[in-house]
This record gives C-alpha cells, structure tokens and sequence, in this order.
C-alpha cells in the first residue's frame, strides 16, 4: 500500500496552520492510496476544513509537504494540482449553466468540444442529472445542486477527492441515497478520497479508515468499526455512538478473576488488564449493553425512567438510580412508560476503560477485541 | 377597531401626500420656471397659469440668448459635453483603481489593510473645501490645473471611495469558495478573478459605478476652483446666466433641468436591471 | 391551550400562500413539533405565533384569548431564537434572568442556576454573548426561553448550533423540564430527530401544507401520505411503483417481482400503488425477493445494506450484522402487515399493514373483476 500511495496517491506531512497565534493543525501527517476514502472526522472547529483546504493548496498560511500522485505539490497552487473538491456549500457557479459547471474543470484543460460534451453528459447521466443540464443552479433543487458539485469534482478524473461535508445540507432522503451511491462512484472513480464529516455513521458508512481528528491533532486512525468498539480516548467515545456512551466514574480494583469496579451499587468483573487498579478511571458503557428488565434481577439495579426518545428504530431511556446517577440504555421495540421504575444491567463484554488523568482508553474487554477482530 | 384601522390609514396617507409635497415641489417649481420668462418668473406675486414658452430651452440649445443689454453667448452644449466626459472618465479611471483594490481588501487580511480602506473612505467626510486651497496652488505649479486630467484626477475623491467601499461589500458577500471552486478546476488566478468574482459582484459595481457617476456629475466645487470656463461642466456653467444684467432665473431653471436629465434617464434605465441584478439570489449557494 | 384556526399567510400581493389553511390544536402542556424541510412554512407559522408577521387569514387563540392582532410583546410568548438575539450588554446570566421578577416563593437566581446547570453553561454565566461560541450562545438564547413563565415557548431550531453528543443529552433533558413545568411548547426544526425525540406530536409541513399532525408512533406506522412516509423516518422509507395484478401487486418495468398478497383486499386491478417498505422491517436471507449488495456497513449498532433490486435502490437496517458482500445476490422479504400502500396520482395512503387473514371471499371477487 505504501508504494501505491508514494505513486498514485495523496501524502501530506506535517500539515500545520496557524491564523494568528493560535494553531489549528499541529503538524498532521496521512496517507491515502487511490481507490481508498479516508474519512476525516471531528467536532466542529477541529481543523477538519482547514486541513482538506491546505491539501488543496487553498490555504496559504499552512505549512508542510504535499505529495499527489508522487509529485510533490506543495509550492503548486490549488490549479496545479489535478484534485476535485466538493464544498459543503456547493459552490456552484450561479451564472453558468449546469452544464458549463460541470465542464469547467475540462474547459480548464482546453479539452475540445465533443470531448467535453461526451464527458460532461456521461457523468451528468451516472449522477441522474442528465435533465438538468441546462439550467441555472438557482433552478436547481438540493439535491441537484448536490449533485451537479458532485459531478464537476468527478468529471476531470483527478488522482485526488477531496470532500467537505457534502451531504450536510440536504435532506434525509437525498442524504442516504448519496450514502449509499456514493461508494460506487468513489470506487469507479478510483482516486485517493478524503471525505469530511461530523456524522459519525456516514463516517462509519463511507470511510475505509476514519481519522479522528481533535484540536488539530488525528488522535486516531483506524478502521471503522475499530474506532466504534475502541475510541482511543474519552474525546472520541463522545463522539462516536448516537446515544452517546455512558461514562461512569470509578476506581478499579484488581482481584484474581480479573478488574473489578463497583458502580451503581454493582460489583462487576472485567476482563482486562489491570493497569488503571487503584487510580481515577471512567467506565465507558454502551447504550445498548445495558439490559433492562421490568421486575427486579439479580444483579441489577432499580432507576426510574427519567425520558423516553424515539431513536430511528431504537428507543433511548434516560435512567435516573436512586442515587441521582444518570445512565442512559437503548433498546430495539417497545419502550416502558416515563416514570416508571425499571431494574438494569451493565453488560460488561464490550466494557471500555478510560483513564481520568489522561483521557486515554487503558482497556477493553476482551469479548469487544475478539469481535473487532 | 375596523374604525380605528380607518382612521389610521387615513392619517397615514395625509402624512405621506405632506411629505410628497414637501420634496417634489420644489422640483416641480424649478421645471415650471424652465419654461417661464424672466418677467413671469419675478412677477409677484405668481400667476397661477402662466404664459409657457420654450424660449430658455431654444437659447440653451441654439447657444444665444437675446437680453435687453445685447446677446449673450452660451457654451451650455459645451458644458453637457465636459460633464459627460469628467464623469465617464472619472468613474471608468475609479473602475480601473477601485475594483481591483476592493477586491483585495475583501480577500485578503494584510497589515493595515482595514486602515487604509478607512483612510480612503475618509476623504468623503472632509468638506472638499479643507483640500481645495492647497490642491489650486500646487496644480498650478505641476501643469494639472484646468486640465481634464486634473479634474479627473480630483474627481476620484469622490469616486473612488464610493466605489471601493460598496465593491467590497459585494465581493465579501461571495463565497470565496466558488472562486476556490474555480481555481481547484485547473484555471489561473486571473481567470477566476475575471470570470467569477467579477462576474458575481456585476450589480454591485453598475450600481457603484451608477452612484459615482451620479456624485461625479453633480460635483460643483472641484470644477468651480479648478476649472476655467471651457473645462466647466453643467453644474458650473448654469453659473454664467447670473449675469451683471440680472440672473436669467428661466435660464438657469432650464440648464438645470437639461443637466439633470442624463442622470435621471440612466438611473431609470439601470434601476431596471440593477433589481433583476440584486435579485440574482443564487450567489450564497 | 394554542388553537391555530384555519392560518394562512401571502406574503406582498404575491398569491401564493406561504401556509395554506393550518389548523392545529396543542394542548396545555403539551410539547409538539413543527417539521418540515426550509420553505415549507413552519418558521412562517411560528413567525405569526410569535406576532413578528401578520396572519393573512384566520386567528389565533392562546389560552382562550384571541392574539393574533396583538403586538408581540402582549401575546404571553416566550421565544428562543434560531438567531440566538442575546442583549449583547449583558451577560448570559442577567440575559437568562432578563425580566424574571422575583415572587414570593420564587427566586429568579435560583431559576437561572438550574437552567443552566441544565444546558450545562453554568460557567460562561459571568461572560458576555460576544465572545461565546455558536453552540454557548445558542444554549444562553434556549435558557432565557425557557426561564419565563410563558402561557407558550416557542424554540427555533434551539440546538442546531451544538455538538451531536451534547444535543443528544440536552433533547432529553429539555424534554423532561417542559414536562415537569408543564410548559406548552412548539418547536420548529427540519431535524426529524429532534421533532422525533422530544416532541408528543408532530405536525409535518410541505408546501405550505399540513401534511400530518400525530404522535411520532402514527406517523411511523401509518404515515397520512408518501411524503411523510418517505419524509419521516431514518433511512427514509423504500417506495416502489407497482400496480396492482391478479396474484398481488406487480413491481413497475419487472413483471418477476411481485408481492402475492392471498386474501387481501386490493384497490381495483391495474390501479398504480407506490408499495412503501421502512428498512427495518425487511428481513435479508429470506423472502420471495431477490436483490445484488451495493453496499454493506457495520455502524457499530447496526448495520446498512444497500441493495439493487432492477435498478431500483432498497435500503436496509438490520440490528445485527449481515454477512453479505458487496455484488452477491441474497433474497429479502417482508412482513405483510409491514406492507404500506400508497395511491400513485395522490400519494395517499391506502392502506397500512396488510391483514393476511381477510375472508378469502373478497380475494375471488377481485379475481373475478375486471
């Protein structure tokens, strides 16, 4: 893969940009090999746009290497350097038509006419925009726009993809039919592609690998379904899970089955390592691995249900324990009512164990690691 | 309450007429001297219908007027043509300087670069009169006074903050992405600063460009100090009717509503399109 | 109580109607969502609600008195702005406190303490709006809604602006407050989720159109038309053009693919249907059809398959893992009374969940027509 990337596709090192005093990348360094969509994933304002746009040569201020296709670009500007972006705004040109859109990046190439033509209506027919051709892209719905910005990225062939969040400004229906058209058209395209997004399941749903990135630092690289049943840190396990991984504060304890820590009440085993015994640790709980019964279970504990939330199929329990503590479980078909009391359960297989001090993840089941695996 | 609503509206529309009348009257004034004699125009008190004759008009056009001292000679064509030329000239310079410049000061953060775009927008809160003094001395020193390039070069005071300030607004409004767009497609810099910035900021530069060229026209102190009678455009030239005979008030009614006449029928005309232009809503995405 | 009878809005002399004759009842303390994607009129109805626009036509009635012609500031409505619209002079906690009198039995500093623990802004409380972020300022705007004692809280787009994961804790929240205050509230927002997770009704809005107003639960499982069905509902609803045959309904342009529906009561044969599918109510591995993997991703706690059954695309949710690869050929299938059906020219239901076992009668009879 290596040598496919130093040939054909994208390397940028040591990436860093500073507006001001304040740095928002700190020398970033990946690589993408054609063919692969590295997803790049964050909150907001973790640079995730600043990085895609110093790859593409928009940004003067960013320092570092940029290699495409073998090539080193850095000193080339955006022209130079055979990409195709998709912006989260479209960026269409609103005084050309569809067509002159889409043709831009061939007209740039003085390609002559019948081959503009022929290209222009064969990715215009592939992204079913062939009908709109014509007109302007305020005559143009959402999704077409989308569509059209797609399109002209695509059309020049180039080594390079970079996308920027560009299905956030549509509609559900739009969105998931991109989602799932998209990696058919990545795949025939067969560039190296960066894909920005702050969903984390069209993180999960286009990104061969997904960099996290957080305050201009990829605090993890890994494969999708890597990341979701190991963030690297508390950081990244807030992001990745809708709900939200429960967190719970404790202190481990090592006995000869295994970890021990006592939350809610509970004594539960985990089957990890031991090296956070005896220090501030957060337990991180997946929504769904709590189980939850209607009468009262050995080893669970009782709690009222503090909120009901419909979920996409799921429904959410916001828990509230006697105690005050707030976990929140999800589960697949009918919700008890609000307020009533419910008896739950930790299950402890895909259990995560994150270092207060650091921030880090210091261990994971095993049952979690097996399944990854 | 339908009462009251009544009452409102009406109060509202006796309102309005008020200040209707406030403003356009003295227009209407003015047009009716133009076509009013000298004796009709200081007869008091005013008739309510007087006499009407094209008389001022015909004098203005034909360049003689017959006065009860003689004729006077009139450049009053001559002027129009100044006044078309200062301000063409003027604002195609201010287009050439001021587009570019606002261009940069939207795009791009550069030490000082809001100073100097507020520098240059305060040139406009000085009366001109705090520069005239100086200007007139040393322009007559390097050659520049009563020149058209001098007049030219002054009359960027006026357009070329005009311009530069309500350009900008509309380049900023643009999402630089679609010129990033453009670029990323493989074309120069050049190129997307002609074929998109310029393009997408087009109403904002005609209606700048409409302004200044309006502001230019109506300029009078500038060409007044700087400009001997045959560089004087309209405004100063309607001067020459308050003649030591007495003023030619119906003269004077007349040039005026001559000279005002470009300015109006252009900015009919490009109202039309600067709206159609405005409304080109596309531009954000 | 807030009664909206019969609303509509022109804007200008312009003929088109921004909103079209909405009717809609919420009750005291109830908490109900206006849904729509832009420009289908929800931020038009709240706009009159709020009094910043004049209703063209009908009224407005909140706690049986008629506002819709009074000036805003007398309609007893509190608002949290899409726009946040803080006092910049001010801090977030005297913005949060802004207008709260203090009552017997009532302290305004103790309501704004608990609100913002409850949006979680407890420490930007002694800062002024300018230099917070979107996401603070959008929260301080929520708080100060939420803090006044209002016969109604209107919330525009109340959390767009913040982190999924904080959204996701702070609906449910806000949701329990509401509720424990029993406040009424509408919210406006094109985030199906959000409308979905905290609101107790649901009106849907296109065109200027209700299109639906009921529970999450009515509009999940029987949707009024296939706009909302292919509207509400994540990944959106699968719509397939069929008519209806002698053995059941035939797929459009694939005279294999039918659904035999024995003992149904069909509309008329020939009649073009839109046969409605949720993703989570196809099973894969078994069924009567069959369709190539597009796509097919683990999200972690489920999974999205992507198929291609003759061109036509068919999205599917499973709540365990799918062992299929992309470009093999697995069957699918359904559940009859997951079957929803939609009339092809109007888009409106027809029927939601077939019953299998109808009398076997009316099966012949439709057999023997036309």
């Amino acid at each position: 893969m290596n040598t496919a990337i130093t040939k054909n596709g994208l390397h940028a090192q040591a990436i860093r940009t500073a507006f001001g005093k304040t740095t928002v990348l700190h020398d970033v360094s990946l690589a993408v090999a054609p063919g692969e969509t590295l997803v790049l994933f964050g909150p907001s304002g973790s640079g995730k746009t600043v990085l895609l746009r110093a790859i593409a040569g928009l940004d003067p201020n960013a320092t570092g290497h940029v290699t495409i296709a073998g090539r080193d670009v850095t000193t080339a500007g955006p022209e130079g350097r055979s990409i195709g972006v998709a912006f989260q705004n479209f960026a269409l040109y609103p005084h050309m038509s569809a067509r002159e859109n889409i043709a831009s990046p061939l007209r740039a190439r003085k390609l002559p006419e019948r081959e503009i033509d022929e290209k222009v209506s064969a990715i215009a027919k592939l992204l079913k925009i062939d009908h709109v051709l014509a007109q302007q892209p305020r005559a143009l719905s959402n999704g077409q726009k989308q569509r059209t910005a797609l399109a002209r990225a695509l059309v020049g062939s180039p080594k390079i993809l970079l996308m920027d969040d560009p299905l956030r400004n549509v509609d559900a229906k739009l969105r998931y039919e991109m989602r799932m058209e998209l990696p058919r058209l990545l795949r025939r395209a067969n560039a190296a592609a960066v894909y920005v997004t702050q969903d984390y399941r069209e993180a999960m749903a286009l990104g061969d690998r997904i960099a996290v990135l957080i305050d201009g630092h990829i605090v993890q690289l890994d494969d999708p379904e890597r990341v979701y049943a190991a963030p690297a840190s508390v950081a990244v396990a807030r992001l990745f899970g809708d709900p939200p991984l429960n967190l719970v504060p404790c202190r481990p304890t090592l006995a000869n089955d295994g970890l021990h820590v006592s939350v809610f009440g509970l004594d539960l085993t985990l089957s990890m390592a031991g090296a956070l015994a005896g220090r501030e640790a957060m337990l991180g709980l997946r929504p769904d691995s709590i189980a939850i019964f209607a009468d009262p279970q050995p080893g669970a504990v009782a709690a009222t249900i503090a909120a009901v939330t419909p979920l996409h199929g799921k429904v959410v329990l916001l828990l509230r324990t006697q105690a005050g503590d707030e976990i929140l479980a999800s589960q697949v078909g009918r919700a008890p009512e609000t307020g009533s009391t419910i008896w739950f359960r930790p299950e402890t297989d895909t259990a995560l164990l994150y270092d207060t001090e650091t921030g880090l993840l210091a261990g994971e089941a095993r049952t979690a690691t097996e399944e990854a695996a | 309450m339908a009462q009251a609503d009544m009452l409102w509206r009406g109060l509202r529309g006796v309102a309005l007429t008020l200040v209707v009348v406030f403003f356009l009257f003295p227009i209407f004034w003015i047009v009716l001297m133009s076509f009013e004699t000298n004796e009709t125009v200081l007869q008091v008190p005013p008739t309510l219908t007087p006499h009407l004759t094209l008389q001022n008009y015909v004098a203005l056009l034909s360049g003689k007027l017959n006065t009860a001292t003689g004729i006077i000679n009139i450049t009053f064509l001559h002027n129009l043509w100044n006044s078309v030329l200062l301000s063409t000239c003027s604002v195609l310079v201010a287009l050439i300087l001021g587009v570019p410049a606002a261009y940069a000061f939207a795009r791009f953060r550069f030490r000082g670069g809001e100073d100097i775009a507020f520098t240059l927008l305060s040139f406009r809160f000085a009366p001109p009169l705090l520069v005239l003094l100086p200007l007139t001395l040393y322009f007559q020193d390097i050659g520049l006074s009563n020149t058209y390039v001098g007049l030219i070069w002054i009359y960027q005071l006026i357009c070329l903050p005009l311009i530069l300030w309500i350009v900008r607004g509309y380049f900023e409004d643009a999402s630089p992405d679609i010129e990033y767009a453009y670029r990323v497609d493989g074309h120069s810099w050049w190129k997307a600063f002609t074929k998109i910035a310029i393009p997408l900021a087009g109403p904002g530069i005609a209606a700048a460009a409409l302004l200044s060229f309006i502001f230019a026209w109506n300029n009078f102190v500038f060409a007044l100090v700087l400009a001997s009678a045959d560089k004087q455009p309209v405004t100063v030239g309607a001067l020459a009717f308050v003649t030591a005979s007495g003023i030619q008030y119906g003269i004077i009614a007349a040039a005026i509503v001559l000279s005002i006449l470009p300015t109006l029928a252009l900015a009919l005309y490009a109202q039309r399109w600067l709206v159609e232009g405005l409304s080109l809503g596309a531009v954000k995405g | 109580m807030l009664l909206l009878d019969h609303l509509s809005k022109a804007y200008g002399r312009s003929t088109v109607r921004a909103v079209k004759d909405l009717s809609l009842q919420i009750e005291d303390g109830e908490f109900i969502a206006l849904l729509g994607s832009s420009g289908c009129g929800k931020t038009s109805t709240l706009r009159m609600i709020a009094g910043f626009e004049a209703a063209t036509e009908g009224s407005i009635t909140l706690a049986g008195r008629r506002i819709d012609g009074l000036p805003p500031a007398q309609r007893r409505v509190a608002m949290a702005f899409e726009g946040y619209a803080l006092y910049p002079p001010l801090t977030v906690e005297d913005n949060i406190g802004f207008g709260l009198a203090a009552k017997p039995g009532f302290d305004p500093r103790q309501r704004v303490r608990e609100l913002a623990d409850l949006l979680e802004i407890g420490p930007i409380l002694k800062r002024k709006p300018a230099g917070l972020s979107g996401g603070q300022q959008q929260r301080a705007s929520l708080a100060r809604a939420l803090a006044r004692d209002a016969e109604l809280h209107l919330l525009d787009e109340p959390m767009g602006q913040l982190e999924p994961q904080l959204r996701a804790i702070l609906r449910g929240r806000v949701k329990a407050l509401t509720k424990a205050r029993g406040l009424t509230s509408v919210l406006v927002t094109h985030d199906q989720t959000e409308a979905n997770a905290m609101a107790d009704r649901i009106a849907v809005m296109e065109g200027g159109v209700l299109q639906q107003y009921g529970t999450p639960t009515e509009l999940r499982e029987q949707p009024a038309n296939l706009f909302v069905a292919t509207f509400f509902g994540e990944p959106p609803m699968n719509a397939l053009p069929a008519v209806v045959g002698n053995s059941g309904l035939i797929l459009d342009g694939d005279d294999n693919t039918h659904a035999s529906l024995p003992g149904v009561t069909l509309p008329p044969l020939g009649t073009p249907v839109v046969l409605g599918l949720r993703p989570h109510a196809i099973t894969l591995g078994q069924g009567d059809w069959a369709a190539t993997v597009i796509s097919n991703r683990w999200l972690g706690d489920e999974a999205h398959v992507a198929l291609d059954m003759g061109g036509r695309l068919i999205v599917v949710v499973a709540h365990h893992r799918i062992a299929a690869r992309t470009g093999s050929v697995i069957p699918l299938g359904f559940a009859p009374r997951d079957l929803h059906l939609f009339d092809a020219k109007t888009g409106q239901a027809l029927m939601h969940g077939v019953q299998t076992l109808s009398s076997q009668t009316s099966f012949t009879e439709r057999k023997s027509g036309p």
